[in-house]
């Protein structure tokens, strides 16, 4: 039978080629995002394992918070350097101290941006060689505090050069520096795409790290120490009230190394759940091919069985094609992979080098192919097996055979299912969503058959009215096998029914988040500090802004992961830091510009008091009066205790959200902190100003930070819209390959009809019908086909959207919106996509010889 | 070309339809027609300088062994396929002027078709099928037209069934009343009856002889059935690409006699 397999495989390759693209693409699409995995991996293993070398052991503090960007760690006191150069086997120690800067180019534009892209550090010059992994190539290394050197990457992009006065932008300010030096960091210009910006270590902790303040500290030991007896001896030396702990270089190294494993595997996980969602279009495609293959080939099967081959053998004879699809779909697919990721590669500037192409990245991308292959091969198989001998001697019938009523039943249960589970989830704000809408895609398969005539017949209506015989014969061709038609739309299903998805769920955010604005917030200005709250503005902007003369209310808020405890220990005197969570900073014009009412108390936030929202008084049982604990990282005063007293309880059930769930007082932030920025000041300006007029003078004040922006609400809405609209570009952009794939199903399918229809079109062509008809007609029923596969999927769009929408109304989605013009252009769009897979199948049918078609030799 | 059959006794409605075909252009005809397929070694004649008249209102058969090139006459007559040199005329209209979308039009609108299988779009009724080429020209039919061809076709109640739905008999007068519904100016029918038992084919022949009598219509008709080919009013014999004899009022008898020269 293998044989038979591959004679036929080979008699048929240019009908199976989309089959073949299917697995192949889908499978490219893994084994890229794979092998990209892993060569980040390797890269950024190499980078640590490099920037460690020499690192034996290192000093830190104990204490971590987490926030959005990752833990963050807090500082060790710099005293403890000369504790841990004491210590036996010590060779040399350095204290790092790290933060974020950003080199400010001869345009006067900040260079990099670590909201999208690689970090942009500024760190202390390390005087220690062998704990510095950069190295001078020019000049010579920072020594007073108005010097700074540069890695070469950042040089050569800005075009700076020894001797240059280059501006720095550090959390809350820009100062300019004379560039000493240019370094590289081994043999790269610069590690990871990174800026780097060195100073000497007192510089630098003025600007981005806290005076007396280290990061870490790193140490060498003396040789012949081992890292395990080193960090022993420095523990033993420091003082066990220190709160810090000591691990060997090697436990720093793999630390780093799986910490940034973890960041990326959240990324690969994004982007391989977009290569699932192709293949499992792939296996409606690759179903789709087998199944009308097999229905062609019913008098072959059946001669086959007539000559003696058992159902085994037939079944076997399907399967083993599928493995040669499969199989030879993944090795090319894997290989297309090998490509994607070279290119994703220099995109993302990873250094030059080859890919780390692992076996079981291989295994899986193959594997995963294959498997995928033979279930959607495996129900034609089965059908092949059937095929009674005697059918060799019959006429094939055309199938109608639509959903069978067992089939109908249980679709119809599914969809019961799903639709309560949306609603259920809906109305619960929870996951029951999430699984209704599997089961309602579920269920949508099921009776998709069903659907097919009733759906094809109306959408077909129009078409058969406007473009006459043609219109006529598409729909009617549509309808002749509601299986092989519903399998073909439900690829598309999908692909448009996720996007679709997308498009309302990002329109109701928008309509939400602007509904917010629109409702509650009084405010005519956003002043965000840019970066995602990286860098602060100084309070002294809003200080300036508040003189302003045409300004009413200034109000500057600051976010900060913090610890919160609150409940205090009863026991008095000792120190539980409680949980971590963000705790923000404002004053009583926050609460007046967001429309925030007060149930309990008020809002004037005084030193030592806290407004909490309703949600959190009730979580933590917490009441006017209650005494709450909070701590910053590196809080100047955590060994006495912040304590302060919930002096108001504010209602966040508005549809704006809160300013979060802890908010504290200006003046105890700043005794706190010792560099308090804010993240944004909201301004509303005097009755009578507009906006036109007020923005001068905005824009003057916050000119130094070069990051900051001066937006008024309606470009602030704009902003947060586009960033929203950046990631549904991002994942409509990759589910278009899955919409690419369903448009190689229609294709497909469409050319394979034409194939099994070679008579009837070559007498539609004898009794007088024009070939620009006959194309129309296989356009058209393409056209339907995916039609038809875009409304189930805005079907499902449409009740999943609105059902995650209302189970997030308390994250703030107020506002259920349908983009009824986006998906409008969607459905035309999906319509297009038919037509395009038409083209050539209908141009080449319209080329067949009407003589081969109706003569009977 | 020669009448070896002018004795034979003429039906008393030939006289009448053949003192008109004199009169007018004939429906169609060949003038030195040569088809040759493949070439160099491999070349087969298959029409070889065929000239030849279809009278207007008259039942013509064309008869031949297979590879006798009846077939393609027919083909290249009807638009089908072209010819190598030489000229096909449908009335007066030179086929080999006009271009492959005119060719189609030309079918649709002035020529009928009945082929021996696969003569119906599968999805459409039969109604549907025999106003097909109206409804490809996005004409309506003549209603009284179409009324006396579908009381003619004996469907009756069987006209919105499918093809599938239908006996072998059946689909063929659906295929005749189809090539009928337009009123072409002629009709090709490539061995109509080739698939049907004796019974059904009989139904069809009668058909079709009362659509030439009756309704005043040209048939063209390939077959090498001898009983085919006596409903007809003329009988072309076809041997090697050449019309090699013509028979008047043919008898499925003198057929068969004629036929059997050719084994000789």
């Amino acid at each position: 039978m293998l044989k038979v397999s591959l004679r036929t495989l080979l008699a048929h390759k240019w009908r199976l080629l989309t089959t073949f693209l299917a697995v192949a693409l889908g499978v490219a699409f893994m084994g890229g995002v794979l092998v990209l995995t892993d060569t980040m991996n390797r890269t950024f293993d190499d980078l640590f394992a490099d920037v460690y070398r020499d690192t034996d052991a290192v000093v830190r503090s104990q204490q971590t918070v987490s926030s959005d960007f990752g833990d963050i760690r807090a500082q060790v006191d710099a005293s403890l350097l000369d504790e841990v150069a004491a210590a036996d086997g010590v060779a040399g120690v350095d204290g790092t101290v790290s933060g974020y800067a950003r080199i400010i180019d001869k345009q006067g534009e900040p260079l990099g941006d670590p909201a999208m892209g690689a970090p942009t550090f500024g760190s202390n010059w390390t005087e220690n060689d062998a704990l510095n992994p950069f190295d001078l190539t020019d000049g010579r290394a920072p020594t007073s505090d108005g010097e700074v050197v540069i890695d070469r990457g950042a040089a050569k992009d800005t075009g700076y050069d020894v001797g240059d006065t280059i501006p720095v932008q550090t959390r809350d300010t820009v100062d300019e520096y004379e560039l000493v030096g240019i370094v590289r960091f081994g043999t790269t210009d610069s590690p990871g795409g990174s800026t780097n910006v060195f100073w000497n270590t007192a510089e630098a902790q003025r600007l981005v790290g806290e005076p007396d303040l280290f990061a870490a500290i790193a140490v060498v030991g003396d040789d012949g120490v081992s890292q395990d007896d080193l960090a022993a001896a420095i523990n033993d030396a420091l003082p066990d009230d220190a709160g810090v702990e000591v691990v060997t270089g090697v436990e720093i190294t793999e630390e780093t190394q799986s910490d940034i494993k973890q960041q990326l595997s959240f990324v690969t996980v994004f982007f391989l759940i977009f290569a699932i969602v192709a293949l499992v279009v792939g296996i409606f495609v690759i179903y789709n091919s087998f199944s009308i293959i097999v229905a062609q080939r019913t008098r072959e099967m059946a001669l086959l069985r007539a000559v003696g081959a058992r159902r085994r053998q037939v079944r076997g004879a399907v399967l083993i094609e599928a493995v040669l699809i499969g199989v030879v779909g993944s090795v090319l697919g894997f290989l297309a992979g090998l490509g994607l990721a070279t290119l994703l590669g220099s995109v993302l500037q990873l250094p030059p080098g080859s890919l780390a192409v692992l076996p079981t990245s291989v295994a899986i991308a193959i594997v995963t192919g294959l498997i995928v292959t033979l279930v959607a091969a495996f129900i034609p198989a089965w059908r092949a097996s059937r095929v009674p001998p005697l059918a060799a001697m019959r006429d094939v019938a055309v199938d109608r055979t639509g959903a069978s009523r067992a089939r109908l039943v249980v679709g119809l249960a599914f969809l019961a299912l799903g639709v309560v589970g949306v609603v259920a989830g809906a109305l619960g704000g929870n996951l029951l969503v999430a699984v209704g809408a599997v089961a309602f895609l579920v269920g949508l398969g099921l009776v998709a058959p069903g659907l097919a005539r009733p759906v094809s017949r109306l959408l077909g209506a129009p078409v058969a009215r406007l473009r006459g015989a043609a219109g006529a014969i598409a729909r009617d061709n549509v309808l002749r096998n509601p299986r092989r038609t519903s399998a073909t739309a439900l690829a598309l299903m999908i692909g448009v029914g996720l996007v679709a998805f997308f498009l309302v769920f990002n329109a109701s955010l928008r309509a939400s988040i602007d509904q917010a604005l629109e409702d509650n917030f009084t405010g005519d200005f956003v002043v965000d500090s840019g970066t995602f709250g990286m860098v602060g503005l100084p309070a002294t902007v809003a200080e300036e802004i508040g003189r302003l003369p045409d300004v009413a209310i200034v109000a500057p808020v600051r976010w900060s992961p913090a610890f919160v405890n609150p409940a205090p220990a009863s026991d008095g005197g000792s120190f539980e830091p409680g949980e971590d969570t963000g705790v923000a900073g404002a004053d009583a014009g926050a609460f007046e510009l967001f429309g925030l009412t007060l149930i309990e108390g008020d809002a004037d936030l005084g030193p030592g008091q806290v407004v909490i929202n309703v949600g959190t008084a009730e979580s933590e049982g917490l009441a006017l009066g209650d005494e709450v604990q909070v701590s910053f990282l590196d809080d100047q005063r955590a060994e006495s205790e912040r304590k302060v007293t919930v002096s108001g309880i504010y209602d966040d059930s508005t549809a704006a959200g809160g300013i979060g769930d802890y908010v504290l007082g200006l003046e105890d932030w700043n005794a706190a902190v010792a560099s308090p920025t804010d993240t944004q000041v909201f301004v509303q300006l005097v009755d009578g100003v507009s906006v036109a007029e007020a923005e001068p003078e905005l824009e003057r004040v916050v000119e130094p930070y070069v990051t900051a922006e001066v937006q008024s609400v309606d470009e602030y809405k704009d902003m947060i819209g586009g960033q929203l609209d950046f990631f549904l570009n991002l994942i409509v952009g990759l589910l278009l390959l899955a919409v690419f794939i369903a448009a190689l199903g229609i294709a497909n399918t469409i050319a394979l009809s034409v194939i099994e229809r070679t008579r009837e079109l070559g007498l539609l062509r004898a009794v007088g019908m024009r070939r620009r008809q006959l194309r129309s007609a296989i356009r058209w029923e393409a056209i339907i086909i995916s039609v038809f596969g875009s409304v189930l999927g805005l079907a499902f769009a449409l009740l999943v959207g609105w059902g995650a929408v209302r189970a997030l109304r308390d994250e703030g989605f107020g506002v259920f919106e349908v983009p009824v013009g986006t998906l409008i252009v969607l459905v035309v769009l999906a319509g297009l996509v038919g037509l395009t897979a038409a083209l050539v199948p209908a141009w080449r049918a319209s080329r067949m010889k009407i003589l081969d078609a109706v003569s009977m030799e | 070309m020669e009448n070896t059959s002018a004795d034979a006794p003429q039906p008393p409605t030939r006289s009448d339809a053949g003192s008109v075909g004199i009169a007018t252009t004939p429906a169609a005809r060949a003038v030195a027609a040569t088809k040759v397929f493949g070439h160099g070694d491999t070349a087969v004649v298959a029409l070889d300088s065929v000239s030849v008249e279809i009278p207007v209102g008259r039942y013509t058969a064309i008869m031949g062994p297979s590879g006798s090139g009846k077939s393609t006459l027919m083909h290249c007559m009807a638009g089908l396929d072209s010819l190598t040199s030489g000229q096909v005329f449908v009335g007066d209209q030179h086929l080999g002027d006009l271009s492959e979308d005119q060719l189609t039009l030309l079918r649709r609108d002035r020529i009928g078709f009945v082929f021996q299988a696969f003569n119906l779009v599968p999805t459409l009724t039969a109604i549907e099928n025999i106003t097909l080429p109206m409804t490809l020209a996005g004409r309506k039919a003549d209603s009284e037209w179409l009324d006396l061809i579908v009381k003619t076709t004996g469907l009756g109640d069987r006209l919105h069934h499918r093809p599938s739905e239908l006996s072998g008999g059946q689909q063929q007068r659906v295929a005749v009343a189809r090539a009928l519904a337009s009123k072409p100016q002629i009709i090709f029918a490539d061995e109509p009856t080739g698939n049907l038992d004796s019974r059904s084919g009989t139904e069809i022949l009668d058909f079709m002889r009362r659509a030439v009598r009756e309704m005043g219509q040209t048939i063209v008709m390939v077959t090498h059935d001898p009983v085919a080919a006596s409903y007809a009013d003329v009988a072309l014999f076809l041997a090697d690409g050449r019309i090699v004899d013509e028979m008047v009022d043919p008898t499925a008898e003198r057929v068969l006699d004629r036929l059997k020269k050719f084994g000789e």
